[in-house]
């Protein structure tokens, strides 16, 4: 028998005998796990038994920044950009790039250079703009990636294309395939969690979708489990009123020796599957609350992430419950935050969004650093694309808005198996092309992917006659940026 | 073209079958409407009895509307010679001696009297009209907006589209004897035959005096490529003795590029008759005086302030020297930014303002006023108290309506707006002035000759008279409009369905290249794939002929694939696998020919699937028993064979509709819109749109809650948690094999989720209320066979209690098979359990019962209650209840 798979039948067999399940006959218990189950249940082992070569990461913490951040503004330093304030953009730049229908209407595209300033952080000498100050802090803990690229120039085909490889939905995200392939090492806990926050700026913020999660053809059981910010975090986790703990073992047990005697009756070992479902979500029912009681967090904690950690649904409460998902064990961590969408009054709106996530970001990599954690966990930010260099709607020197933009964009990333303290890829002056060391949405996959150990070539599902992996047909590690 | 290995057809052969589709008539977007079109509306029985006698009511009064009618026709022949008459004589037509364009256009004058605007087409410009009149005692303006083959699209307006904003309408006039003797004529009212209701563009914008580069009459020229007219009154007669010198300015200043009138025709009128029955009453800017505080509403309401205050003179006129106020500060201001139509906003806790415009009414008459105010009103017509309303509220347009008798000449309308605190505002707008503008519109067919009407001219013609001008047809036409009205109102709650209907005109197909939209190749025609039979040359290219080739008795996929959907549901696993492809890339029947059977019977049967899945239920096949050994399960796991009967979890739907079923709550109401049961809070706020109105979810109301589960509203983007946890598909996409997990997200919806919860307790009810007809004796003399220690199937009737009674019967609402005495004897040490349990906690038994939208049964002992809940709910969780077997 397979040595993974043995020693998972271990786990139940040991939850079993545990005084916890007193009272279960031994003869119907060697009945229960000597049946093979069948695939597609909880008991399906990880595609991969082993990773293809020696990770560096374990485990991912996606920090997704929806609505698409304007790199000029954060990472993407353009001086040369203020002496050409209200100059239509040059045809010998813009060569031909679709505009949305957004400002497709505009009779000039003046450019809008940012009106934030840029420094040089850390040894590294990083440039950041001033609106980032804690992101600054770590710049030499950080690989800034200014020359990411995308075909998608509108939010649902962008979002999705960067999640899950295709601009079309019906793929699984990002976080399935890693799941699918390398599985998760704690059994009590989702393998794959969402933590959604909503962004301060005040117009209006892109929708998600419950896709952006979702498995499309793999098997369901690596979905992405979204953990909510009022109520249970996870979905019908407590017992209603007037069911305590011990009520609910009893009705478990009593539940397991029913089953027990249909599986005699009936043979079919898919009654193991559910026995086991019911038996770990009654453990999720500790391990979930453990995870989300802060009460064991020291205060310094809060020093570092800021007081909006202690409120659920913030973001910097979710980069805390992100880095405590991450000691327990999970594989994949998804954060949105949402709102970055800044079409118009940037000026107001960037500073708002800013706010929210910069010290926490930057708290969740020190802290992972300290606990020694920053090595094997990577931690990816960024958002669907860029903005353009010119300006959506009026500009004046204290007011413009940006577009959406597919061409560049800058994201980051820190720790597992990334350099830390470079700025990879550039762009042009403007702030619109690559101009060095491009990195599409399927490279950046392909190196998430090859952090985690998984050759992305490597690492498929067939469906519909054909191969699927989650960087299609494309993507090429940037070994650049590995250490 | 190559056949690419996946496609079990070619390129053409797709966008061919594509193009059956391509000729849907509607708009690529639905705009977030529910009935977006094409609709159809599904009126029920009683709903068509009402729609037809509304119908035959209005069709009554409409043929009375047209029928001939003596006394009626006689009166409309005379009013028509008299005003026609009026109209001809009464305009004098102004012959321009002069005609200036300030931005460089040429202004030619034509042989009858209209100004012609060629050349060069600035962007704004104005025009200066000069001509002469001896008239004197005139009252009228008349402006005419012409068409000409010159103009685009023939015009009025020389805009690209034929519109036109005209700004502002000036005049002045000297006396030709005396040139030093001169003065502007002020227009204090309009009326125009047809306006642009899209923004600020009535007529009257061009006469408020604010030139500004958004306001002015528009007519909607890029619709409308027609003559136009409009009518304005001056506030007083004008005119020297002895002949005069007018100068019209007609302004285009918006900022609408080329907005001007393309050719111009001027006249005026002294005539009463034609006065009286075109002139239309007018209003001046609003004036405020304010603010006037107090120290509460109350005193707010009351305190006659400032304009109030005088007991003679109350707001009968609008003085500008007069000043109000403790230290004489406030006075009337005139404020050309507040527009009817519109909240207008004010501010300052327990505070009054008062607001008056002066009304010019040509002749008495009525007017309607349509008010709203934040928060109290009190209104004046010359001094005189017509309405008030001491009120608390939000503003909004519409709030009150008042109808007030104008006196003939100027008319003050005074308001007193008292705020209490918050928000303070109002809105204006007026109605039932618009005899002047119904004769415009309809002046050709009145002027014309009565033999030069053709039968529709004549029809609205006769409908506008009797609209207008007789009073007992006026009756009858309201009448109509009432009627009319009931009938949109009752369509419009009809029910609805959408459907999909074809373009007059079918949409040419095109091979996308590499499927791109924008890469449109060669032309193809709707035409089914080759690999299939030929569809009938006599069936239409269209949907309709590709439906009837589907269903021809001998089509080798429909009736295959659908009894393949069906068998799908039955046995868990369809004969062919992949239920949703059928093609080269799916896989094989694993019993072709029962398939083949199947269908055969499935068309002879007249597509009949309730008699395919009788066939299907009833067969030797399908009750056989689900029971597995090893050695089978290694021989055919999935039991494509079908050795064994089938097992397999049932789809979520049915999981929550069997609980619900077995509970007793399940309204079995058949229709009706969405519903909306429980659902935990925030799912959707997280991922919508801040201003979708799916973003709050709101659980419905009383029976909402136990109806079956396919009504229950399906968010996409963010589906049930309960559905979705069983592997229920988002619908993004269509799903026709779904997923089949186990998950321990389902246990803690089977044992968590308050609806499951309710479930129990209901289904825990039930068995108590019924436990003393379960049977409890053995129907049948022997024990049913055993094997290994199988228990009999029967519990033993001699040690049967009343509670084993009640437990079975749960067992049997359930599961409908009596447990065996193992299975209740786990129930029972299960309920003793809890019983224990809940003794010692009477509390938290009352919390349990109380879980759900229903009340608990008072007759029963809240804490054996609670403990049976307990039990049903364990019993909803086995894997018996959740799997088909």
């Amino acid at each position: 028998m397979d040595p993974l798979w043995e020693s998972r039948l271990n786990q139940t067999r040991r939850q079993f005998f545990s005084k916890a399940a007193a009272g279960i006959g031994v003869a119907a218990l060697s009945n229960l796990l000597t049946q093979p189950a069948r695939a597609g249940g909880l008991n399906t082992p990880p595609r991969l038994l082993k990773p293809h070569f020696a990770p560096k990461a374990k485990r991912v913490i996606y920090l997704f920044q929806s609505g698409a951040p304007a790199q000029h503004d954060l990472f993407d330093h353009k001086p040369l950009m203020r002496e050409r304030f209200d100059e239509d953009l040059p045809e010998s730049i813009r060569m031909g790039q679709r505009l949305t229908t957004m400002t497709s209407g505009q009779a000039r595209f003046p450019v809008a250079p940012t009106r934030y300033k840029f420094n040089r952080h850390g040894d590294s000498g990083q440039e950041i703009s001033e609106l980032l100050p804690n992101i600054a802090n770590i710049a030499d803990d950080i690989c800034i990636v200014r020359s990411m690229h995308t075909e998608a120039i509108n939010h649902d085909p962008g979002i999705t294309f960067i999640q899950t490889g295709h601009q079309q939905p019906g793929r699984p995200s990002m976080g399935s395939w890693i799941t699918y392939g390398l599985g998760s090492e704690n059994r009590d806990l989702p393998g794959f969690v969402v933590l959604i926050s909503q962004g301060s700026a005040q117009r209006p913020s892109q929708a998600l979708f419950s896709r952006l999660w979702g498995t499309g053809f793999l098997p369901s059981e690596h979905q992405g489990v979204a953990f909510r910010d009022v109520g249970d975090p996870v979905l019908y986790l407590s017992n209603p009123d007037g069911v305590d703990r011990a009520s609910r073992r009893k009705m478990l047990d009593a539940l397991a020796r029913l089953n027990i005697s249909q599986l005699e009756r009936t043979g079919d070992p898919e009654v193991n599957a559910r026995i086991a479902a019911a038996e770990l979500a009654y453990r999720m029912q500790m391990s979930v609350p453990d995870l989300t009681d802060l009460q064991n967090e020291p205060e310094e904690t809060f020093h570092l992430y800021g007081q909006d950690a202690k409120k659920p649904g913030t973001f910097a409460a979710n980069c805390l419950l992100a880095r405590r998902l991450a000691e327990r064990g999970t594989r994949f961590i998804q954060l949105y935050h949402r709102g970055w969408d800044q079409h118009g009054d940037l000026p107001r709106d960037l500073p708002l969004q800013c706010q929210d996530v910069d010290r926490a970001s930057a708290a969740l990599v020190t802290d992972l650093k300290r606990r020694g954690m920053l090595d094997d966990t990577l931690v990816v930010w960024g958002g669907e694309f860029g903005r353009t260099i010119y300006c959506q709607g009026a500009l004046s020197m204290e007011n413009y808005g940006r577009d959406h933009h597919p061409r560049c964009f800058s994201i980051w990333m820190a720790g597992g198996g990334i350099k830390g303290g470079i700025t990879h890829g550039s762009t042009d002056d403007y702030g619109y092309n690559v101009t060095m060391n491009p990195v599409h949405v399927h490279d950046l996959n392909a190196t998430i992917l090859h952090c985690l150990g998984v050759d992305h070539e490597r690492l498929t599902y067939r469906h519909q006659g054909r191969d699927f992996r989650l960087t299609d047909v494309h993507g090429r590690v940037v070994r650049d940026i590995l250490a | 073209m190559p056949r690419h290995k996946f496609d079990p057809i070619s390129q053409k052969a797709y966008y061919e079958l594509f193009a059956f589709f391509n000729s849907v008539d509607s708009p690529a977007m639905d705009g977030n409407a529910k009935d977006h079109p094409p609709v159809l509306r599904v009126p029920s029985d009683e709903d068509q009895l009402l729609l037809a006698d509304l119908r035959a009511r209005i069709n009554a009064i409409e043929a009375q509307l047209d029928a001939p009618d003596p006394e009626v026709d006689s009166a409309q022949r005379e009013w028509r010679a008299t005003t026609a008459d009026a109209w001809t004589n009464g305009w004098r037509i102004l012959e321009p001696v002069a005609a200036e364009s300030a931005n460089g256009a040429t202004l030619t004058i034509l042989d009858d009297a209209s100004i012609l605007s060629t050349g060069e087409n600035p962007d704004r410009d104005t025009y200066e009209i000069t001509a002469t009149t001896d008239r004197t005692n005139l009252r009228m303006l008349r402006l005419e907006a012409l068409t000409h083959a010159d103009l685009p699209h023939t015009g009025p307006g020389r805009a690209e589209n034929a519109n036109f904003v005209l700004s502002e309408i000036e005049a002045e006039i000297a006396s030709v004897a005396n040139p030093s003797e001169s003065k502007s004529i002020r227009f204090v009212a309009a009326a125009a035959d047809h306006e642009q209701m899209n923004g600020p563009y009535p007529v009257s914008a061009a006469i408020d005096g604010v030139v500004d580069n958004t306001n002015g009459w528009a007519i909607e020229g890029f619709n409308r490529r027609e003559n136009r007219t409009a009518v304005l009154v001056s506030d007083e007669p004008f005119g020297f003795e002895g002949g005069s010198t007018i100068k019209v300015r007609l302004r285009f200043e918006t900022h609408f590029p080329a907005h001007v009138i393309g050719r111009a025709c001027l006249a005026v009128s002294a005539d009463p008759t034609l006065f009286e029955t075109i002139a239309p009453s007018g209003v001046g800017p609003w004036h405020v005086a304010g603010p006037f505080t107090a120290d509460n509403a109350q005193a707010t309401y009351d305190t006659a302030f400032g304009p109030e205050a005088d007991p003679l003179r109350r707001l009968v006129a609008i003085d500008p020297d007069a000043r109000f106020g403790a230290d004489g500060a406030i006075a009337w201001t005139e404020r050309t930014d507040l527009i009817d139509g519109t909240i207008n906003k004010f501010e300052g806790d327990y505070t009054a303002n008062y607001i008056a415009r002066i009304i010019h009414a040509p002749t008495p008459r009525k007017l309607t006023l349509h008010l709203g105010s934040d928060d109290a009103i009190k209104v004046w017509l010359n001094g005189r108290l017509v309405h008030e309303n001491y009120v608390a509220r939000a503003v909004a347009l519409d709030q009150d309506t008042v109808e007030i008798d104008l006196r003939q000449g100027e008319n003050v309308l005074a308001m007193k707006i008292a705020n209490f605190t918050g928000g303070f505002g109002f809105a204006f707008r007026t109605s039932g002035d618009s005899a002047g503008k119904e004769l415009l519109r309809h002046i050709d067919l009145v002027l014309a000759q009565d033999d030069s009407l053709d039968d529709d001219e004549r029809t609205r013609l006769r409908r506008y008279f009797r609209a207008n001008h007789s009073p007992r047809m006026r009756e009858l036409t309201e009448e109509f409009a009432d009627t009319s009205a009931e009938i949109t109102k009752t369509e419009s709650a009809l029910p609805t369905t959408l459907v999909m209907k074809e373009l007059d005109e079918p949409r040419m197909t095109h091979v996308l290249f590499r499927g791109e939209y924008d890469q449109p190749r060669d032309e193809v025609s709707p035409r089914t794939p080759d690999c299939l039979p030929a569809m009938d040359s006599s069936y239409p290219d269209n949907r309709l002929g590709l439906a009837l080739w589907l269903t021809e008795s001998d089509h080798p996929l429909t009736a295959r694939v659908m009894v393949n959907r069906l068998w799908q549901q039955v046995f868990g696993m369809g004969l062919v696998k992949t239920a949703e492809d059928f093609g080269t890339q799916g896989e094989r029947s694993v019993h072709p020919e029962l398939l083949d059977w199947l269908s055969i019977e499935f068309v002879r049967s007249g597509w009949n699937m309730k008699h395919l899945m009788r066939l299907m239920l009833s067969s030797a096949t399908y009750r056989q028993s689900s029971r597995v050994t090893p050695k089978l399960l290694e021989r055919d796991p999935d039991n494509r064979l079908l050795a064994r009967g089938p097992r397999h979890r049932l789809d979520a739907e049915i999981i929550r509709d069997q609980a619900l079923a077995a509970s007793g709550l399940f309204v079995e109401k058949l229709g009706g819109p969405s519903v909306r049961p429980y659902q935990p809070e925030g799912l959707w706020k997280a991922v919508a749109y801040p201003d979708s109105n799916t973003r709050i979810f709101m659980a419905g109301e009383g029976d909402e809650h136990y109806r079956r589960s396919m009504y229950t509203y399906w968010k996409r983007t963010s589906p049930p948690p309960n559905m979705a946890a069983f592997d229920a598909p988002n619908r993004e996409t269509c799903t026709v094999r779904r997923a089949n997990t186990t998950t321990p997200l389902q246990a803690l919806v089977l044992l968590n989720d308050p609806q499951f919860v309710e479930y129990a307790r209901a289904t825990a009810q039930r068995a108590w209320v019924d436990r003393l007809s379960e049977p409890m004796r053995s129907t049948s003399d022997a024990p049913r066979a055993t094997n290994r220690g199988f228990e009999r199937l029967v519990p033993n009737a001699e040690n049967a209690t009343e509670t084993d009674a009640a437990l079975s019967r749960a067992f049997r609402l359930l599961l409908v098979r009596h447990p065996t005495d193992h299975e209740l004897n786990v129930l029972r040490n299960l309920y003793a359990d809890q019983l224990n349990r809940y003794r010692a906690d009477p509390a938290a038994a009352d919390k349990l019962i109380a879980v759900g939208m229903s009340p608990p049964d008072l007759d029963l002992d809240p804490i054996e209650l609670a403990a049976m809940t307990n039990v049903c709910a364990t019993i909803m969780s086995l894997d018996e209840t959740v799997t088909k077997n």
